[in-house]
This record gives C-alpha cells, structure tokens and sequence, in this order.
C-alpha cells in the first residue's frame, strides 16, 4: 500500500466505528474485557474488523485498546500482554488483507498521571511503551492513541510511544473533548494542538465523549491553529441510559451527515466511536469517497502553552512580556525558602507576576547545595497549581530541565541551550523527548563581538536542532543583552543580531533584559530605551521586570510602530488605566472638599470600618492631644462597635464587617490598656468560660465571639477546643464564672452541651450556660434547657450582658 | 470508550484552583457584592485580600473518589458488594432510587492553611476567621472539581447524576464516615478521621453523588422523549 502519510496529501480517509456495539451484539457481556476476546473469541475479532473494511474503512484500530498492562490488571490478565496484543493485530491484518492500515490502538491507563494523579509519570511512560512496543513487534502500520482525557497522560504516552516506536511509523494522538470543547484536564484545542505538534505527531484530533455536532467547531479551531493532519471519530450522540442498557441515540444518517462539515473544517480523517457502525462507515464511504482535503497554511510563530493557554511568540503578534522574578539571585529570603524546599514565596511571585501582566514566568531555583531537579519539579507543580501561564525553565542543570519538563502539562520554553558542543549534547535531546521548546543563546565557547559571529552561533544551534528532529518553530533566539556601561558596542550588535535572526533565519528573538542597564543610575531608564529599540529592530519577547508600569508602556508603545498592534487597539484599550490613574486622585479632592475629621470622629470610623491599620495611631494621637482614655473607651470606641452591632443587625453591616471592627477596637484597647489599669486593673464585667465541647475541634466561632466580648470588657477565659466537661467545670469553680459558653459544629458532639447543663443542673452549679455554634438551633437550646442560645457572633454580646444581669439579680448562695 | 473506574479510587493530587473573590464574600455572608473592590471598606478588602493571597500559598487541593455498583435494596439501606451499611437512611434511599452507581468523594485543601488558622488564632482571631473562610469554601471548590469529574464520568455512559448529599447530613450518620475514609482510601490524600468522626484537616468535604438513570427518573423522563427510528446500541469499547 501507499505510505499513509503520502495518501493523506490528497485523500480524505475513513477510520472504523465502535468494536464494543458489534461485539455485545456477537454476545460480549456487559462489563467483560473486549480485549480478553483477542484471545478467546479471534474470529469475532476478525468478522468485525472485516465488516468495517467492507464498509470502506481505509484504516482500521486493533481491539486493544484496554490492553495496556495497567488496565489489563483490572482482569488479572497482565500476564498475557503480549498475547492479547499480538492477537489484536492479527486479526486485524487478517480483515485488512492488504487493503486498510492497521492502527495499533492504545487508550488510557485508567488511573491519573502525576503531578495530578497518583501515578507516576514515569511509570505511565513504562506502561504505554511496553504497549508501544509489543504493537510494533507485531506489525502495525501506524500507532493510535486515544480517548486521552488528560494532556499529561497523552504526553507520558507519547513519550513512551516515541521511546518504543522511534520514526519507524507514524503516530496518530486523539484527545476528548467535552461539549464545551475543553478537554477533561482543562486544555482548549489550540493548547491541545500546540502539545501535540511539540511531540511531532503525525495525525492529531479528537474523538469520543460527545456527538458530531459538538466535534465540528473543535475540528476548526484545530484546522485553524495546525496544518498537522485532522482525525475525529464521533460518537452517536450523547448517551443516554435505558432500560439497563447504555443507549446511543444518533442512527449512522445522523451522524454522518456532518462529514462534510468536517471536511470544510479541516479533517483529513472521519470515522466513528461509541455507538457508530459499519453503515455509518458506509455512508461515510459513499460521501467522501474521491474528496480532497482543504489545504491548510502551515503555521509560522513558535507556540508555548500552559496546561489550558496557548500563547504564540513571533512577529505580528502580542509581544511576550516573561516575568523574570522568580529567580534566588540577589534574594536572600527567596534562597532561604528554596533550601528549605518551600515554594509559598515562589506561588507568591508567580501571582504577583501574572497580576502585573507577564505573558509568561522564568523559573529558576538555582541555589547553591539545593537539589536544583526536586525543587524545580516543586516548584512548577506548585506554579501551575494557581496560575495558567505558560513556562520558562531556566536552569544550567539538564536533569532540573528535565525534571521540571515531566511535571509541566503544557508545551514549556527552556532556558537555555548555547552552541557548546557539550550542551547541544546535553539539551536538545530533552527538548525533543519532551516535545518543548526551547531558546538558543548566541553564544559559544565566549560571546562574539560581532552580529556576523553571533549569527553563526545561532545557524549551528538550528542545524543541530534540526539534525535531531526538532522544527525551526521550536527555537527562539536569545541575543544576549550585554552591559552598556561596559560594552556600548555591544548592545548595538544585540540590536544588529535581532534583524539578522529575523531576515535570514526568520526566527524570533527573546533577550534576558534587565542586564544591559547594569552598573546604570536610573537603570529602568535605561532598560526600557533599549527595549523600544530591541522592539523596533524586530524582538519578539524579553525576559523581564513585569512589576515596572513603564515597562508595559514602551512595549505597548512601542509594539504599534513593529506591526503588533493593528489598528492600535491593545494600546489604546492599555493606555485608558493608565490616564484614569493619572486622574483618579486629582478629582475627588478638587470637586467635593470634606471637613476633616476630629481624632476620635477617624477613631468611630476606623472601628466602623475595620481600619485597624490606622487604630493604633489614631488613640495614640487622641491620648496626646489629652483625651481621657476611659471617655475613649467609653465614649467613642464602645458606641462605635455597638453602632456597628446595630448595622448589623438591620442587614446593613455583615460578619466580617463586625469581626474586622471588633479587631480593630481591640488593637486600639491594646494601646490604651496601661492607661486604663494606671491606677489598678480595671474591673470586668464578668467572668465567661468559653469552650469547643469534647470531641469536637472547630473553634474559628469561638474565637471570633471572645474577640467581640474581650472587647466589651468581660474576662473571658478561652479553654480552647475538645474541652472535657469536668475542665470546663474545674475552670469556672476557680474563676469565680458568672457564664459558661459553650461550642460545638458537629451533631455527634452538639449532646455534650446537654450533658454539661444536667450536669450543672444536677449539681446544683451557679453558671448560666449559652450555647451555639452552626449545628445548634433554638429549638435545640430549648430542648436541653440551655439559659442562652447565640445565633452567630452578632448575638453573643447581648446575650452576655442580658444572662449576666440575671445573675446579678439572683440571690448570692447560701 | 474508556472504561467505567469501579471499584478502586481514583485520586487527585496538585488540583489546580482558583480563589475567586465573589465566593469568598459569599462564604462570609457578605450579600450583593462580587469582588473587594465592590467593598466600602478599603481596611476590610485588605485584610480579605491578605488571606486570598496567603491562601494561594497554602492550599494544596486533594482529591479521591471510588464509584460503587448498588447492588440491592432492603430496611432503609442501599446494598454494595463492598458494604451493606454504608448508604443508611431514608434520604439515602430516596436519592439513590434510580441509581446503578454512586460515587463516594473526599476532598481536602491540606493541612497548611488549617495549621496557619490556629496559628493566629488567639493573637490574630480576625484574620484567623478571614482565612478560615477562604480555607472552607476552597474545601469545597475542591468537592466540586471531584463532583464535575464524576459527573462527566457518569454522563459517558448515559447517566444523569444526583445532588451531592454530604456525609452526616439528614439522616446519613456522621458514623459512615469511617466506612467512606476506608473505601476512598482517604489517607493517602492525607484525610484521617477523629474519634468524632470529624475529618482531619478539617477542611476538608466528603460526601456520596448517585449515578441516575435519568430517564427513569418520573420529572426528567418528560424532558427527554425517545425520539423515532432512535437506534439503541450497548456500547463497552
């Protein structure tokens, strides 16, 4: 037969539909292993595949696609590997009778990949090699991988394929994608295809999970982004579960009515999955028959992802702007957390980054004694835990390259290979097995003057890259960004070596920026010139202070005059925040003068609104200027809590708004303590026991509720959380308590605050006892005879004040 | 076609997330506001946004779930292979009604943001509580990243799903939980149970989503008529 790929130029071709309907209707029990029948029901096998062929299918898949090691543990059958899978291409060669391709077909694992799942990426890789391998042994014409939920998985199993597989025959890579086009893991079609093609897949797509309908707009977006060649495979619908049976509405009319929409949309390839059958192939076979495929623009611009964003780099797009700030140069806490193996500090900075506006974050983690290839996987598994944008992994060491490169679920840049022979060696191999890209220093065994050496640096990292399998689409430039202070000339040839990498390689360039001002006052000034010059000569991407507002503004200022920016709209839609925060501080105060307040009218205010930044100073000032600190207690702290209870109470005020006051007062009362207890301590109102009931250890409401009545001057004697009822008692006896206040969220534990109110009932103890806590309800306090019930924090302070007058007005014990 | 996971737990590690500042108000009963900026209070915004941020730091989510084939029902109980207690109660019995499956899920934010809360407990109690609550609805983000995967499971093969009905609510007693900690496997994402039965870290969610036959199920059976010529087809592979 022809080379498949050569027929691909031209021909639409047809793969097969589903083997599990045409198997169950051969008798194959609900929940048994269809692959098991390789072994035991060959012919079966064999008659299905040979319908399909009957049908037209121009390739067909092996019935193995649980036969993975892992899936085939799932019916003890591991051991037969081998057999199972050698049977499948057996019997398929036998239906194709040289007259369709034989697609060694392999699914998932079943279980999730690290650092997702709990499996390991390097023993997905095993386990999809293994399978890889014994397909290939066995003659198939090409390798199908498919129904991958999850782009890591696909990239353990594309790395396991190529490792088996080697150039020998092509891959062809399905993901599933849900009907909102995303695929399980969270990745779009471009993210997906810019993965894919890194891998140098041959024949990507989709195919599973949803019908026709929902596939045709992901096949155009694919069709848009790649000119790799398109398969997808719908199911017949959506299904639906009936009458015990899994049921797939579409008939083969239905479904294959969208094949020439799929063709008009870019696939090279249409067949079937869940559901579909020989006669839908047969109405496939007599519609497309003899058609061409669409020719598709190969694309130009190198492409980065995270797990779920694509982002191009090159000319005529959005220049990159890579935050360079996770970096321990220079950085004595952020080394320090990195030899402890913390990453807080680096999620930290990669937030801080993204909200700046990097299009991409530089990692790296190089301090000296660290185990630069654990904490880098440490750290991108933290990254890519809370911020989706694409990576740049920087490290000197190729195993933190590749370390890092295993547990990012997305297309990474690496930083860096130059053209030693040792470290051409040593990365572009990563780069290859990982399918990443990469960027290419300018610089050998020294840094030449001269753009002319430079560029020669540049044409041998490309002619290596290449050598080894890599496209030109996987490398960008990097051409070294020299101190100016030192070498004025050499910032001249970095300009001169971005135009020469642009017109005679037309590749892109990246420069690591902030060097260049180096040993320069005003050193933004500096770097930011010479960034609107490296823009102009044709730069692509700059590795650099995400935090420096200029910055933003000479890219976008200076990405309308190199053609980034058609029509001028990312600078205008930028340039708007600029001006409004020129102007926002300037029009309030010129149209609405205030009177400005008196120290204890901003005391009121800063409690009402939790300002407890300002608290401590603002009494300080008030006591300075001879306020009393009882009449600022009294009269201006305590009305200004209770004016927010009030507001609480009409729904006006909410939770946080009175804990953030109540804390605020409470810093302000800290500073006024030694003034009140001048002339002894200061009376409290009463003594309140507070405690989590035994067995239980939630106590954030506890907290906050002896936050709000420490500050209206209780003692209150905090026991903590899983009080037993006798240290609660104990506790209460030695304070002299007027009030016991109990805690409890959970309703196995909620029965304690019953036993402690017989218990003191029984006994006859003089402490009225208040209850609450989210499980307990009025009801409940009724029901065990509690003297109080809090409904949340707001309550508990009048409740205090009320149970505490009761016990005033209680005769004293006898 | 993938196959069903039945039976052994599928984990969660390293779940990817997002803080998102209008459920934070929301999990602090703050009403109509969707964002701190919407806040008049810059002092309390900061304080909110101080514990998102630290938040980022130190939540780890984690997740597992094992789906369950039901194979029976008697006395207020929903039969499995693996239990014949577990799924107790009346509740229990109405939500699984239509179901062939159910999927027991345990999700956790980890120990860190929990431990930072007790940390700053006694000094800090205010941002203690701002944290916490960024802490319990991340415990539930977390819960329904898991619920959204079970869902698409169940849907790829044709079956609706139930509400997500958390252990120890109604009439489930807070006492299975043990038996769910056991089947999911919850220590291994570092989920242990106090004599209480209250899950440590406490942040920390588990609950059961029933796997429907929605066209059983009498008000969704309207929605869906079968439709004519409609090709029925049992698919595995």
């Amino acid at each position: 037969m022809k080379p498949l790929l050569e027929r691909l130029k031209n021909e639409i071709l047809l793969l097969d539909g589903s083997m599990g309907a045409l198997l169950q209707s051969r008798g194959l029990p609900a929940g048994y292993a269809p692959d098991l029948w390789n072994l035991e029901r060959p012919l079966d096998i064999q008659q299905v595949h040979s319908e399909y062929v009957q049908a037209g299918s121009d390739i067909i898949l092996t019935n193995t696609f649980g036969s993975s090691r892992l899936r085939l543990r799932e019916y003890e059958s591991e051991g037969q590997i081998r057999e199972i899978n050698e049977a499948g291409v057996e019997m398929a060669r036998r239906a194709a009778r040289g007259k369709a391709y034989v697609a060694g077909d392999i699914g998932p694992s079943g279980t999730t990949i690290a650092p997702f799942g709990d499996l390991s990426f390097d023993d997905a890789i095993g386990i999809f090699y293994e399978q890889a391998r014994i397909l290939l042994e066995a003659g198939v014409d090409l390798i199908a991988i498919e129904t991958m939920f999850d782009i890591q998985e696909m990239r353990a199993a594309l790395i396991g394929v190529r490792e088996a597989i080697g150039t020998r025959i092509p891959i062809m890579a399905l993901m599933t994608f849900n009907n909102d086009g995303i695929t399980d893991s969270g990745s779009d079609p471009e993210t997906a295809a810019s993965v894919l093609e890194g891998f140098g897949v041959d024949i990507l797509g989709l195919n599973c999970s949803v019908g026709p309908e929902a596939m045709v707009p992901v096949v155009r977006r694919l069709g848009q982004t790649t000119s790799t060649f398109i398969a997808v495979e719908p199911n017949a619908g959506l299904p639906v579960h009936r009458d015990g049976r899994t049921v797939y509405p579409a008939n083969a009319e239905e479904v294959a009515r969208f094949a020439p929409q799929f063709v008009e949309a870019g696939a090279n390839i249409i067949g079937g999955c869940c559901g579909t059958t020989p006669e839908y192939v047969r109405l496939l076979s007599r519609m497309l028959k003899g058609t061409s495929p669409i020719s598709r623009p190969a694309p130009t611009l190198m492409k980065i992802s995270s797990r779920t964003h694509m982002t191009l780099v090159g000319p005529g797009v959005p220049f990159l702007v890579v935050g360079e700030k996770i970096n321990p140069t220079g950085k004595k806490k952020f080394s320090e957390a990195i030899s402890a193996g913390q990453t807080d500090l680096i999620v930290a900075e990669a937030r801080k980054e993204m909200e700046a506006g990097a299009g991409a974050l530089d990692v790296n983690v190089g301090v000296p004694l660290v185990n630069e290839a654990e904490m880098m996987a440490k750290a991108l598994t933290a990254i890519q835990n809370v911020v989706q944008l694409p990576i740049v992994i920087d490290s000197s060491y190729a195993s933190a390259l590749e370390a890092g490169l295993k547990v990012y679920p997305g297309r990474a840049l690496v930083n860096s290979v130059n053209a030693e022979e040792e470290r051409l060696e040593e990365v572009l191999p990563i780069i290859k097995k990982y399918g990443a890209a990469v960027i290419g220093l300018v610089s050998g065994d020294d840094i030449p003057e001269k753009a002319s050496e430079r560029i020669r640096n540049a044409e041998k990292i490309l002619r290596r890259a290449l050598e080894i399998g890599l496209s030109p689409r996987d490398l960008i430039f990097d051409t070294l960004a020299l101190t100016v202070s030192a070498v004025q000339e050499a910032s001249r040839q970095t300009l001169e070596t971005i135009r020469l990498i642009r017109q005679e390689l037309g590749l892109p360039t990246i420069l690591g920026l902030s060097n260049v001002s180096f040993g320069l006052p005003a050193r933004k000034l500096v770097h930011d010139n010479f960034l609107a010059m490296a823009i102009g000569a044709g730069l692509d991407a700059a590795i650099c202070d995400p935090y420096d507002p200029v910055l933003h503004q000479t890219v976008a200022a200076a990405s309308v005059f190199a053609g980034r920016d058609p029509d001028c709209r990312i600078y205008i839609n930028k340039s708007a925040a600029w001006t409004s925060s020129e102007t926002k501080d300037v029009t309030p105060q010129s149209t609405r003068p205030q009177k400005p307040l008196t120290t204890v009218e901003a005391i009121r205010k800063a409690i009402e609104e939790g300002e407890r930044e300002s608290i401590s100073a603002l009494v300080q000032k008030a006591l300075d200027e001879g306020e009393s600190p009882f009449t600022i207690f009294l009269d201006h702290m305590t009305p200004a809590i209770r004016h927010l209870g009030d507001l609480f109470g009409q729904r006006i005020k909410f939770i946080p708004h009175l804990i953030a006051g109540a804390d605020t007062m409470k810093k302000g009362v800290e500073v006024l303590q030694p003034y009140l207890e001048k002339d002894g301590p200061v009376e409290k109102k009463g003594t309140i026991i507070f405690a989590t009931v035994k067995g239980d250890i939630h106590d954030i409401g506890k907290n906050i509720c002896i936050l709000m009545l420490r500050n209206f001057g209780y003692n209150v004697i905090d026991l903590g959380r899983n009080v037993p009822l006798d240290t609660i008692l104990e506790s209460a006896r030695e304070n002299k308590a007027q009030i016991i206040a109990l805690s409890a969220l959970m309703t196995t534990t909620m029965m304690q605050m019953k036993l402690a109110i017989d218990t003191i009932r029984e006994k006859d103890l003089p402490y009225k006892v208040m209850i609450g806590g989210a499980v307990v309800t009025p009801r409940f306090a009724e029901e065990i005879r509690s003297d109080g019930y809090g409904k949340d924090v707001g309550a508990i302070v009048p409740l205090a004040e009320q149970l505490l007058q009761t016990c005033l007005e209680m005769p004293p014990p006898a | 076609m993938p196959s069903m996971r039945i039976g052994s737990p599928v984990f969660f590690n390293n779940i990817p997330f997002e803080i998102e500042e209008r459920q934070i108000l929301r999990e602090m009963r703050i009403p109509r506001k969707s964002n701190l900026k919407e806040l008049d209070e810059p002092g309390l915004a900061n304080q909110i946004q101080k514990a998102i941020d630290e938040g980022y730091r130190l939540i780890q989510g984690k997740g597992v779930y094992r789906t369950l084939a039901l194979t029976g029902r008697e006395d207020k109980k929903v039969l499995t292979r693996e239990s014949s207690t577990l799924f107790a109660g009346e509740k229990m019995e109405k939500l699984l009604r239509y179901c062939d499956y159910a999927s027991l899920l345990v999700a956790t934010i980890g120990p860190d943001l929990e431990n930072r809360v007790d940390q700053l407990a006694s000094d800090e109690p205010a941002y203690s509580f701002f944290l916490e609550r960024v802490g319990a609805w991340m415990a539930d983000y977390m819960g329904i990243l898991v619920d959204h995967s079970i869902e698409k499971e169940a849907k790829r093969f044709g079956y609706g799903r139930t509400f997500r009905f958390g252990v120890g609510y109604g009439d489930w007693p807070l006492s299975t939980q043990k038996e769910v900690m056991e089947l999911t496997q919850a220590h291994k994402i570092g989920v242990s149970l106090t004599e209480s039965f209250i899950m440590v870290p406490r942040l920390s969610v588990s609950a059961v989503i029933g796997w429907e036959r929605t066209l059983d199920v009498p008000d969704k059976k309207k929605f869906a008529s079968k439709k004519d010529n409609e090709e029925e087809i049992e698919d595995e592979g």
